[in-house]
């Protein structure tokens, strides 16, 4: 059975906005980046204005470790478009820091993705200038 | 607005034509445009899958209890002549089972389909409806619930945001504020005109709105119990499944509709017997709301 890849050309590709810039820009330099929220110390992806826990508006950004756990997955094997090659396994990954990333996972076979999973983050070329993190089974090194 | 006198009579209607037929991807209205979740080649079907697999792994729920969701619904709209794909079955749990994967664990019969349609609903006072041609139907309690932007952030059916409910059953809030409006409980509905956008989402709607007690909604789907003569029929003309899957709100509509005609008897030959109490409801956990609306045939 084939590892999974990358997913290559012709995928639709982030626009960042002004919230999210920093998010985008820590993925073109390898660092996954998070928000923390000073008032309650709840870690957040997807760069919120608030914060979802308490509401707070105080918040930071951060750097990730980039390791984790494979929360939740799908084996998708009708993509979204034909640029997309199947199968490819989108992913919910719990990160070290407590926040729940949507991502994929690549560098193993589906049937070897299972909850708990432990993944690194690693970061591939997406569109012009833009990187995406990708999930790989961590071996610890 | 007509309790406090603004208006006497609503009209609500939904609509959308412009059949869908590019098969090479999935529906456009299923492919989100949120920065973090369309590079990753989601869509609407992922999402769900996402919630149904945490399901799988804490409660050992089971594709095979899925497919006997989708056989069900599917068997519903076979029989009913307004549906879609009315005459296309009869299904077997396996015919589910051995359709094409989409996204695991759902098949291609696991999910819903697209169509075009429309449906409208006419609300005005009890009082006013005494004097019209139709027959009336009651409004008993209705209520909304959910859990942030839809396709935006990752589905994690964990999350609580401030309460303590978690987001994978997002909707008991509506629910139970249904029932309270009523004075009803679950044990007092006749039929379960639930949204069925994936064959999971009939499962996890047992139990967010307390059917059954969490993680027991896999067996519960099981030995008839929603069938049409089961002790809790569910979404009794096909659903998206086979009924029909129009955009623009109107697949979320027809469960009000659909109620409608239980509680009135004009439900044909997926008419359940004596149907009182219904509960319609829309929306699912992949895309984080669940509204929840509970008629009945009696004024309250």
């Amino acid at each position: 059975m084939t590892i999974l890849e990358p997913q290559g050309p012709g995928v639709p590709t982030p626009r960042p906005s002004q919230f999210s810039a920093p998010y985008w820009e820590g993925c073109a330099r390898g660092e996954l980046r998070f928000t923390r929220c000073r008032s309650c110390g709840a870690s957040l992806a997807d760069a919120p204005r608030v914060c979802h826990r308490c509401w707070s508006t105080d918040l930071v950004w951060q750097v990730s470790g980039g390791r984790g756990t494979v929360y939740s997955w799908t084996v998708v094997w009708r993509p979204q478009t034909p640029a997309f090659v199947v199968p490819y396994v989108p992913a919910i990954i719990e990160l070290a820091e407590g926040f729940h990333l949507l991502s994929a996972v690549i560098g193993c076979r589906v049937d070897e993705v299972r909850e708990g999973l432990e993944v690194a983050a690693e970061f591939h070329p997406c569109g012009d200038d833009q990187f995406l993190p990708y999930f790989r089974p961590d071996d610890g090194q | 607005m007509i309790v406090t006198g603004q208006c006497q009579v609503v009209l609500i209607t939904a609509g959308s034509a412009g059949i869908y037929t590019q098969h090479s991807s999935t529906a456009p209205w299923t492919r989100p445009g949120n920065e973090f979740t369309a590079p990753y080649g989601m869509f609407t079907a992922a999402e769900f899958a996402l919630m149904a697999r945490r399901h799988m792994l804490r409660f050992g729920t089971t594709a095979e209890q899925m497919a006997t969701v989708a056989a069900t619904i599917r068997n519903n709209g076979h029989r009913n002549p307004e549906a879609v794909y009315f005459g296309r079955g009869p299904y077997r749990t396996q015919d589910i089972l051995d359709s094409r994967p989409v996204a695991d664990p759902f098949h291609l019969l696991d999910c819903s389909t697209t169509s075009e349609g429309g449906c409208g609903l006419v609300l005005t006072s009890a009082e006013r409806a005494a004097d019209l041609a139709s027959t009336p139907v009651f409004i008993l309690g209705g209520g909304s619930d959910a859990y942030g932007g839809s396709y935006q952030h990752a589905p994690v059916w964990d999350h609580r945001g401030h309460g303590d409910i978690e987001a994978g059953y997002v909707g008991r809030r509506a629910a139970r504020a249904s029932f309270e409006t009523a004075g009803l409980g679950p044990a007092d509905v006749d039929v379960c005109e639930f949204y069925d956008p994936f064959s999971f989402e009939i499962i996890r709607q047992f139990e967010a709105f307390e059917f059954c007690p969490e993680g027991e909604g896999g067996p519960f789907v099981g030995d008839g119990r929603i069938e049409l003569d089961g002790q809790f029929p569910v979404t009794t003309d096909g659903g998206t499944m086979s009924f029909a899957h129009p955009g623009a709100s109107t697949q979320m509509l027809q469960r009000v509709i659909r109620g409608v005609e239980q509680l009135r008897g004009t439900a044909g030959p997926c008419q359940v017997e004596g149907a009182e109490v219904a509960l319609c409801s829309t929306g699912g956990s992949g895309a984080l709301f669940t509204d929840v609306l509970l008629l009945g045939a009696q004024r309250p």
